[in-house]
């Protein structure tokens, strides 16, 4: 059975929309595309999640002002991270004018420094890969269980004998704590 | 998507809440729809730009139209004159100006010259001789000044001359 291709499937097609403006391409985009530029710049900024934040939206206003049509995945993705250091850099200026006034007659901040990833994903999925080994057996069991064998969150709890919300609970409090380990040692690395 | 990138999005999904998510969505829509209006004003002017250009080549290279009838543009250019309204005109009148002739029998000419002989200059001793008969006195008082007096008997008013 054919199935309709996705008018957006194309990136030449989505970017042309993306450059005339078409809100439903700038949707499809943002789905697309949103997670891994804010995982990108997450890496960026070392783990500074209202940096990254404030970042992503400058980077996404910049997306809408400049749009022009690319042939390839690669070649857009290319664009998008230039994007997103400039949107980042700027940032990062902003917080260093604030930090070198406070230097001046309070107190002594670290300003800002400004990582210069290879790929954000492999840092990040590096990252990722290390703490997980130091979790407890049970909450990499967890893990394993719900990403990496894609098993429901009920067939889960019925494997462990424990009730859906509790085993949510359990996710949501080893995600918090991955994402915290994750983001401090973002900041901490030094990338030469 | 990978179960990698699951895991990395579930772990990093409340840097960006949901509705942070669709704050963010709002802000860039906004954007677009911002530029998309921008483009559509800088292309209608460029439009216009390039319009009002070919209209002004096409209306350079046609000249001037011709106002009766309509008849096709020719090789040369129509010069028209019309005649200057009458306040722009002067206009002189013979006769409204009076005129003064001059001949030599109505004017006379009087012409000074440096002649001798018109009048003598007498000395003290010819002034004398011309009142002898006349007791009379010459008084000098200075080198060009100088009082004739004449004398008289007591009963006469006697007279000066200066």
């Amino acid at each position: 059975m054919e199935t309709t291709p996705h008018p957006f499937e194309e990136i030449s097609r989505l970017t042309a929309c993306l450059a005339k403006g078409d809100e439903a391409a700038f949707r499809h985009f943002f789905g697309l595309y949103g997670n891994r530029l804010l995982r990108y710049l997450l890496v960026l900024t070392r783990g500074k999640e209202d940096a990254a934040k404030e970042a992503m939206q400058l980077t996404l206003v910049r997306v809408a002002r400049h749009m022009r049509t690319f042939d390839s995945e690669d070649a857009f993705w290319s664009w998008l991270t230039v994007l997103a250091r400039s949107a980042a850099l700027d940032e990062g200026r902003k917080h260093r004018r604030f930090a070198g006034l406070l230097q001046r007659f309070f107190v002594r901040v670290q300003p800002e420094s400004f990582s210069h990833p290879g790929n954000s994903d492999d840092d990040l999925v590096s990252l990722l890969e290390a703490n997980l080994k130091q979790l407890p057996p049970d909450e990499q069991q967890l893990v394993e269980r719900k990403y990496f064998s894609s098993q429901s969150v009920s067939e889960i709890a019925g494997d462990l004998q424990s009730t859906e919300k509790a085993i949510e609970s359990r996710l949501v409090r080893i995600r918090r704590k991955l994402k915290e380990t994750i983001l401090r040692q973002l900041n901490d690395q030094s990338y030469d | 998507m990978t179960d990698v990138d699951r895991l990395l999005d579930d772990i990093l999904e409340d840097v960006i809440s949901p509705p942070l998510r669709a704050e963010l969505m709002d802000r860039t829509l906004k954007e677009a729809r911002r530029w998309k209006r921008v483009r559509r004003v800088r292309d209608g002017l460029s439009v216009a730009a390039l319009a009002l250009g070919v209209l002004g080549i096409v209306w350079r290279q046609s000249g001037p139209v011709s106002r009766v009838g309509g008849a096709p543009p020719s090789s040369f250019r129509i010069v028209r004159s019309e005649p200057l309204p009458s306040s722009m005109i002067v206009r002189s009148k013979a006769g409204s100006i009076s005129v003064v002739t001059s001949s030599p029998g109505f004017v006379v000419v009087v012409e000074s010259a440096q002649q001798s002989g018109l009048f003598k200059e007498v000395d003290d001793q010819e002034l004398l001789a011309l009142v002898e008969g006349h007791p009379a006195v010459l008084v000098r008082h200075g080198p060009r000044e100088a009082e004739l007096v004449f004398l008289s008997e007591p009963n006469d008013v006697g007279s000066q001359m200066h």
